[in-house]
């Protein structure tokens, strides 16, 4: 028998609850379904302060991750400054001394 | 009173303070029950924009030349700025203003509740001037493009305005596909201003896509240097280079000068704004001369040995005189355009006709926009006109009478390269090879780039050109410029259009020098600036060289 069947059949006997003693089954039952509303409704509660927490957190994280993006895109722009053509090439051919060999400086071994 | 009294004045009290907690409660929750739902809203409901970024503008090799950074934008409500602050001086000083202008565009402004002050001030000074805490002065963030390459590639990216919308060059042309579209959403704050909890997206944000040019920023350095130096050396107005990569139609390179500093667009309102390789069109004088000579070789009627009398160095026509620099005698086809004769072309012209160049003309890419799709790209000039006059047709057959830009310049030299393979052009990094279409016979293309490394040789005009190792194909130009009263003679652009390595053709490259003093040959300024930048190039893109010298020692 599912639950609906049972509260259904269960109306048949409702006239005699007054002549029933305090302990009998429906009362346990009705005390039984107030524990469980108390619970759920507790769980409820915390679950909304969990889910504002989790909320939070993202928005957190969320913050964070732009924060690493904006320093990421800085980041790259110093790269980016110092990697140009015309500083490298500078550094390379005043402070390292280098320079691009002369054709006459190459020389070609053949396989 | 009597007991009973007492007793029924204490109960009628209860059930009198019950009844205003149950009257409370239904005003509570039925009859203000929409009034205090949007009360809260008010207070704890609120709208936030979910901020996406404009995509990055990267060259072919991932290097980034355009950069969407964080900056904060920094306003003020007049009327709430007290102008007599302590902190006052170092609010205008972490601005960069001085206090007293400061305070005059306040007193100003007195009237209004809104006004910015600076819309890209760096985090730093940002953070200096929100820890001064000053009523009526907020910050806020928001982005600036940079540009880490400068002044190098400044008109190829173009530009954003202050709300980071492209309004020039590849930032214009892409716009749609580098702009990002802030989203959205509903969320719940509490009292601290914190989220709580996420409602509802109102609006998904789009962040920009990235986009890869075909640019090889290294080429683009060597080629910026090279206009540089020969602009100041020579004193010219202007130069502009072009560097396509032969196999599939990308632009390598396209550089101009002068030039400005994108990240500070404070300069002058001049012509240094423009992107020359394409709003500017030239008549291209001598450099155009390949084409008519493919046209010439396509009828039939002239092989590349077939000679021509160009005695006595001078031809008239309709009674204006085309002459060459000297009289070259008695010529084959390939030594005209070796030597650029110009009475050769005139008499081949004459005997071919004008509709048959014009039809090359067309069909190799000229009087048309390229792919490219550059915002301000200009077509060039060339008449379709039925009649035409003998001297107009010889004046088409030596570069004359029609205009170009630089890159349909380069466009047509790279058609002969790839053999007469016209593709697409294409400022954007391609996966795949672009289909083309056959625009000349293949025989043809290659007889014209046979002659056109004659011009590199000893006795050519473009020897200057030449790049150790490898064998280079290209023409030197020098055009008069118009000017009211005919062409000037005082007024030339020196150009060189050429390709490299003539084995299997990689680049094609224009160089154009504008007004330069002095000089007037283009082999004698723009030649070198070819030699400079192809050898660059072929050495960064690790080009077979074609032309070793043969060394007689052993191994």
């Amino acid at each position: 028998m599912n639950t609906a069947t049972r509260t259904v059949s269960d109306i048949r006997w409702q006239w005699a609850l007054p002549y029933m003693p305090l302990a009998s089954r429906p009362v346990l039952r009705n005390m039984l379904l107030l524990f469980t509303i108390l619970i759920t409704s507790f769980a409820t509660i915390s679950s909304k302060h969990i889910s504002r927490q989790l909320c939070t957190d993202l928005q957190t994280q969320q913050d964070v991750s732009n924060a690493h993006y904006e320093s990421w895109t800085k980041l790259l722009l110093e790269q980016g400054a110092l990697s140009r053509q015309a500083r490298v090439e500078q550094i390379a051919q005043q402070r390292l001394h280098m320079s691009v060999p002369t054709t006459q400086q190459v020389e070609i071994v053949k396989l | 009173m009597g007991y009973a009294g007492r007793f029924y004045t204490v109960i009628g009290l209860l059930v009198l303070v019950g009844a205003c907690l149950v009257w409370r409660m239904i005003d509570l929750s039925i009859i203000k029950h929409d009034f205090l739902i949007k009360q809260g809203d008010a207070r704890m409901h609120r709208i936030v924009s979910v901020p996406a970024h404009r995509g990055m503008i990267t060259d072919r090799n991932g290097k980034p030349l355009a950069v969407s950074a964080q900056v904060h934008a920094v306003w003020v409500n007049p009327k709430l700025v007290p102008l007599d602050h302590p902190e006052f001086d170092q609010f205008a000083k972490a601005l960069g203003w001085s206090p007293i202008k400061l305070r005059h565009r306040l007193f100003q402004t007195k009237k209004r509740t809104f006004i910015y002050l600076n819309r890209s001030l760096p985090p730093k000074q940002a953070e200096q001037i929100k820890n001064l805490d000053i009523p009526g002065v907020y910050t806020e963030k928001t982005y600036k493009r940079f540009y880490p390459e400068g002044e190098v590639m400044a008109h190829l990216l173009g530009s954003t305005n202050v709300d980071d919308i492209g309004q020039e060059g590849i930032e214009l042309q892409f716009d749609e596909w580098l702009r990002g579209v802030p989203g959205k959403k509903e969320v719940i704050k509490n009292r601290l201003g914190q989220v709580v909890a996420d409602l509802n997206t109102i609006r998904q944000p789009h962040e920009g896509h990235d986009l890869a040019l075909s640019i090889d920023s290294r080429i683009q350095f060597l080629a910026f240097r090279a206009l540089e130096e020969a602009v100041s050396q020579y004193h010219a107005k202007a130069a502009t280079l072009v560097v396509l990569d032969v196999d599939n139609g990308e632009v390598l390179a396209m550089a101009n000068v002068p030039s400005y500093n994108p990240n500070s667009l404070t300069g002058p309102r001049d012509g240094r704004y423009r992107n020359r390789a394409v709003t500017d069109v030239l008549e291209p004088g001598s450099t155009m001369k390949v084409f008519s000579v493919a046209t010439f070789l396509t009828s039939g009627k002239f092989k590349p040995d077939t000679i021509i009398d160009t005695n006595p160095g001078r031809i008239t026509i309709d009674g204006s005189t085309i002459s060459d620099v000297r009289n070259y005698g008695v010529i084959t086809v390939a030594e005209a355009i070796q030597h650029s004769s110009n009475v050769a072309m005139s008499k081949m012209a004459a005997v071919v006709g004008q509709q048959k160049m014009s039809q090359t003309l067309f069909k190799v890419g000229f009087a048309e926009k390229t792919a490219s799709g550059f915002p301000g790209e200009v077509s060039g000039t060339l008449s379709s006109r039925q009649r035409w006059r003998p001297i107009e047709v010889a004046t088409l057959a030596i570069g004359y009478a029609m205009t170009v830009t630089p890159l349909q310049l380069a466009q047509g030299y790279m058609v002969l390269g790839a053999g007469g393979i016209k593709r697409p052009v294409s400022l954007v990094k391609n996966d795949k090879v672009p289909q083309g279409e056959r625009v000349l016979p293949e025989k043809i293309a290659h007889e014209v780039l046979k002659m056109l490394s004659l011009v590199t040789e000893k006795a050519g005009t473009g020897k200057r050109a030449n790049v150790d190792w490898y064998r280079v194909g290209g023409k030197t130009g020098t055009a008069y410029i118009a000017g009211k009263h005919g062409y000037d003679h005082t007024r030339v652009t020196s150009s060189f259009a050429g390709l490299v390595p003539m084995d299997k053709p990689r680049f094609a490259c224009v160089v154009v020098v504008t007004e330069p003093q002095g000089v007037h040959y283009g082999g004698l300024i723009a030649a070198p600036v070819f030699a400079k930048v192809m050898s660059g190039a072929l050495r960064l893109l690790s080009v077979t060289p074609d032309n070793l010298p043969t060394k007689t020692e052993g191994s």
